[in-house]
């Protein structure tokens, strides 16, 4: 009988358990759902990454290129988001770019969900939303996911105490979380993990579609110290200058930094180093990335209102300028694609026998106004 | 009142009622405080985050778990006691250069795993009783083994604190090796002479060997040690030598370890062992577990960024003191923690008062002395539980050596510029 | 003993409830240009001491250079060459030149030298640009993240050559430049952006 009551006693305690667990799966399975992006008439045709790099077929990590041709001659752009699905003005500005962009001349390919596993976790302790939501200026809704920079575990597991990187950087202790991150491991590998397998995947479509300029969009927590900067590979140098003197020009701060030796594997770096496309990197502010936010809620991730770091800013700590009120997601998306806008122009300064030409973000004022309400079209307007 | 402040308020009263009035153990009472603290900022009871907070030690939990098998494997096979008779016979005419060889023996394997832990459950194990044998009370024993374990975790090459500061500001792991190994080393030698060499000056060969087991180290010989040797052989190849030497995560290495030493002494039940050595160890790993709750509620609700923020807005003498008393107390709940939630915003708040990589790694030193601090003391209770101790006594004979490390920390920090020489 | 270190802990983290009491503004420096009003000047800038042809160069070897370039292409300088690894011999023939100053470690590295080959060609230069009179304009275009030890080295060595400085106002945080501008009666412009720099350049380099 005493082995018995050994025995309910144990399964007292898994049915508790199982209480627990069984509510908190459904949260994290609910971050598995890719949330809709709109299909406007521009679009010619969405692939498929593995198209690219065929390991990545049924994986979580497969993810939708969209396709936008002009059927003219001219350059090739691509356009990363969600590289990092945590830093959420560049997941989203892709997504906006892509449900409003017109092009006249050559084509535009955009990655909304470039590591597409990302989204669907977020990162341990950071205490993070897992959903956000925006209001269009319909009155309907359409609701994002916050992510975290790395892959799922779930997807790719163990991290192994050293990898090497198809371009030589070597990741091991601490560093040894970023085999999980698209952007350690540039050019990729075929042969190497899922996330590897990515990197080699936007390489091989860079190389197979001729792509002639990329820009890879993020955000950086307000301690970092390239925010509103564009870095750029070498043979970028031109293009990325005058993008930035195209956004200064607009009143908006936009510097630029050299890829260093230390970037391996990073886009603008190893993209530059082993494809012939100009590769640039954008960072805007985002004060719910950082150490130091307050209260994880929606002023803090879609107003980006943080008074605790505005209070460590006036101490001197953290030397952006941080605003009292807060820079919105908004105004960063706004800035994202005035930036993606700039860059084309930039382009075609230096390269104007082989132009591309797109419409719909040339007046950044006007897209910080209109805002994401604007931006983002109703799903149910799916054609 | 800033809304971010009555939350840590209830979060703290609520862990404290807990723990002290209705007498809950560390580990639920911080779920109780982290649920509280959470339905009081209006998150409701957020399941997601005790969830992701639980699972993020899972790593540390999986080493700590697997060295305890190994710790107990060569304890039974008699791998400990023979190991410590070859070295009472062989270096007791000198003491004190006995003392510093043992306490480096202590720190090796935090240098190679960045991990105290690690270092008590493995050469901590094998020291102790050496320490207890030669005279060293065992108090004093546990504590030297636990802060020689923290200066293992402290000394380059692997000093993972140092690694999330350095990351946290852009800056490489590179050059910490010598600011980090003067200050682990200086540290190391005092610690080890103050609390042992006054108990072992004349060491009586004779009487030791009445209490020394000479029987397994006869009966078995050499292969005896395999285990030992072994563990080092595969923790350090695997971390040299990655690009042609297997990789062998660090719990793998311990089982396979702990699997020879069934093999290569004596011979021990190894299924109940292997229960009771768990059963020791839970209440620890589950400490671990509401320290991750608790961080990602602190986290969630704001709390962390304020306490953040409030110390960086200390005048300077007040800053250098909350650098040294709450990064340290930072450590009760992680000093991994302590390091990225805390190191990055005062190495930004000292940068310009001196040598950039030295300021960075003593910060990540004083973060290592929180391995010290109670409830979750890993090094602490790990070393108490070694000698065959409550933690209290233990945590007492660490207090001097303590202060003293914090102090010397200190100085050096006013003296970044000076000691600039240690960086490349 | 368990009561004890509990309530140290809280304590500890109470600690920061010290700071609440004296939080507030720190005071930012007196910026002279606004993104309203971009220019600045400090002193009379004599426009006929800088003929072409010029030749724009970097000491320290920052994006700073880059963007140099873009602002001489966009106030429509045609007759310079552009070398930010430009050495003693490339001032053959050139009457004036513009120095983009400022150090980055990601540029040094990128450029495949050291700081010390920086500083070495850097005095060089500023010897044979001594000895062979030649106008020169110092551009510090970085702001302030282009301050510190190495930066500041080669600011200085161009300042003391220079007929006329532009600055991007954020690097004047402690009042180096105009300290200096006043000193030794350069004149100075500071602008808001760099951006802001084509009309400054546009106006003086017209013919």
């Amino acid at each position: 009988m005493r082995k018995y009551a050994y025995l309910w006693k144990n399964l007292l305690a898994l049915g508790l358990a199982l209480l627990f667990v069984i509510p908190a799966s459904l949260d994290f399975l609910a971050m598995r759902r890719d949330e809709p992006i709109v299909r406007t008439d521009a679009l010619s045709q969405v692939r498929q990454l593995s198209d690219y790099a065929p390991g990545l077929t049924g994986t979580a990590l497969d993810t939708e290129i969209y396709f936008f041709d002009s059927g003219r001659p001219g350059g090739v752009f691509l356009v990363l988001g969600g590289t990092h699905p945590n830093e959420s003005a560049a997941s989203l500005a892709a997504i906006a770019f892509i449900e409003n962009i017109r092009v006249q001349t050559g084509k535009v390919l955009v990655i909304p969900r470039t590591n597409r596993s990302a989204f669907s976790h977020t990162s341990p302790l950071d205490g993070m939303q897992d959903f956000f939501a925006i209001t269009l200026d319909d009155g309907s809704q359409r609701v994002f996911r916050v992510g975290n920079r790395l892959t799922n575990p779930l997807d790719q597991w163990p991290d192994l105490p050293y990898y090497r990187g198809a371009s030589g950087r070597e990741l091991r202790t601490t560093e040894s979380v970023e085999m999980r991150n698209v952007d350690r491991l540039y050019p990729g590998s075929l042969q190497g993990t899922l996330t590897d397998q990515v990197c080699a995947g936007i390489k091989n479509l860079i190389d197979q579609e001729q792509v002639n300029l990329v820009m890879d969009m993020h955000e950086g927590s307000p301690e970092f110290r390239y925010l509103n900067y564009t870095m750029y590979h070498e043979r970028a140098k031109n293009v990325a200058a005058d993008m930035a003197f195209e956004m200064q020009l607009a009143g908006l701060e936009m510097n630029i930094e050299l890829s260093g030796p230390a970037s391996l594997g990073l886009s603008h770096r190893s993209l530059g180093d082993n494809t012939n496309a100009l590769v640039t990197l954008m960072e805007t502010y985002n004060p719910s990335m950082g150490p130091l936010h307050g209260k994880m809620d929606d002023e803090l991730v879609i107003d980006g209102k943080e008074p605790l770091y505005r209070q460590a800013h006036l101490d001197g700590h953290i030397p952006f300028k941080i605003p009292e009120e807060g820079i919105p997601l908004d105004v960063r998306v706004a800035r994202h694609l005035f930036c993606l806008d700039s860059l084309k122009t930039a382009y075609n300064y230096s390269f104007p026998e082989n132009p591309i030409e797109f419409t719909g973000f040339s007046d950044y004022e006007a897209l910080a106004q209109a805002g994401l309400g604007a931006l983002l079209q109703p799903v149910a307007n799916t054609p | 009142m800033n809304l971010e402040f009555l939350y840590l308020m209830v979060m703290l009263s609520v862990f404290l009622l807990a723990h002290l009035l209705l007498r809950q153990p560390v580990s639920l009472s911080m779920v109780l405080g982290a649920v509280a603290a959470s339905l009081v900022s209006g998150h409701g009871i957020p399941l997601r985050h005790l969830f992701e907070g639980t699972f993020t030690y899972i790593d540390t939990i999986l080493i700590i778990s697997t060295a305890m098998l190994f710790m107990t494997a060569i304890q039974e096979s008699g791998a400990l006691a023979a190991m410590n008779a070859a070295i009472v016979t062989r270096f007791h005419k000198y003491p004190a250069i006995m003392l510093i060889l043992l306490m480096f023996t202590i720190m090796f394997p935090g240098m190679i795993t960045g991990s105290s832990t690690a270092a008590v459950l493995t050469a901590g194990a094998i020291v102790a009783p050496v320490l207890t044998m030669i005279g060293i009370p065992k108090a004093k024993a546990g504590a030297i083994i636990a802060i020689g374990a923290i200066m293992g975790m402290a000394a380059p090459p692997v000093n993972i604190p140092a690694m999330l500061i350095a990351g946290g500001v852009d800056m490489p792991y590179i050059g910490f090796e010598g600011p980090l190994l003067l200050i682990s080393v200086v540290c190391a030698v005092f610690t080890v002479l103050f609390l042992g060499l006054k108990h072992c000056k004349k060491l009586d060969l004779q009487a030791l060997q009445a209490q020394l087991d000479l029987e397994a180290g006869r009966k078995y010989g050499l292969k005896l040690y395999l285990p030992i040797a072994l563990l080092a052989l595969l923790l350090v190849m695997s971390n040299a030598f990655p690009t042609w030497f297997p990789q062998l995560s660090t719990p793998l290495i311990f089982l396979i370890c702990a699997g020879a030493a069934t093999l290569t002494g004596r011979r021990f039940p190894v299924w109940e062992k292997s229960l009771s050595a768990m059963d020791t160890t839970i209440p620890v790993l589950s400490k671990l577990m509401g320290v991750g709750m608790f961080i990602q509620v602190l986290t969630l609700t704001g709390a962390r960024g304020w306490i953040v923020v409030s110390c960086l807005s200390l005048p300077q003498v007040l800053l250098y003191a909350a650098i040294a008393i709450i990064m340290p107390a930072f450590g009760a709940i992680s000093s991994y923690g302590a390091a990225s939630v805390m190191g990055v915003p005062f190495l930004l708040a000292l940068l310009y008062t001196g040598d950039q990589i030295t300021i960075a790694a003593l910060l990540a030193f004083i973060c290592c002395l929180g391995d010290l601090m109670p409830p979750t003391a890993l090094a602490g209770n790990y070393s108490a539980q070694i000698v065959g101790l409550p933690y209290r006594p233990v945590l007492r004979q660490c207090a001097i050596p303590f202060l003293v490390c914090i102090t010397l920390a200190l100085v050096y920090l006013q003296f970044t510029g000076a000691l600039a020489f240690l960086t490349p | 003993m368990k009561k004890i270190t509990a309530l140290l802990l809280t304590l500890a983290m109470l600690i920061p409830a010290a700071a609440l009491a004296q939080a507030g503004e720190a005071p930012d420096f007196e910026m002279n240009t606004s993104m309203e009003n971009p220019v600045f000047h400090i002193g009379q800038v004599d426009k006929t001491l800088f003929e072409g042809p010029f030749l724009v160069t970097s000491f320290g070897q920052s994006a700073d250079a880059a963007m140099l370039e873009a602002l001489m292409k966009r106030a429509r300088v045609t007759d310079y060459t552009f070398d930010s690894l430009a050495t003693v011999e490339d001032l053959e023939g050139i009457k004036t030149v513009i120095i983009a100053v400022g150090a980055s470690t990601k540029g040094l590295g990128s450029a495949g030298i050291s700081e010390a080959d920086e500083t070495a060609r850097a005095e060089a230069m500023v010897e044979a640009i001594k000895e062979k009179g030649l106008a020169v304009i110092i551009c510090h275009l970085g702001g302030g993240t282009r301050r510190g030890a190495l930066s500041d080295k080669y600011t200085m060595m161009v300042l003391e050559l220079a007929s006329y400085a532009l600055v991007v106002e954020d690097a004047n945080f402690d009042g180096m430049f105009t300290k200096y501008a006043e000193e030794h009666e350069l004149p100075l412009t500071f602008i808001y952006a760099i951006a802001n720099g084509v009309a400054v350049f546009t106006e003086l380099f017209a013919k």
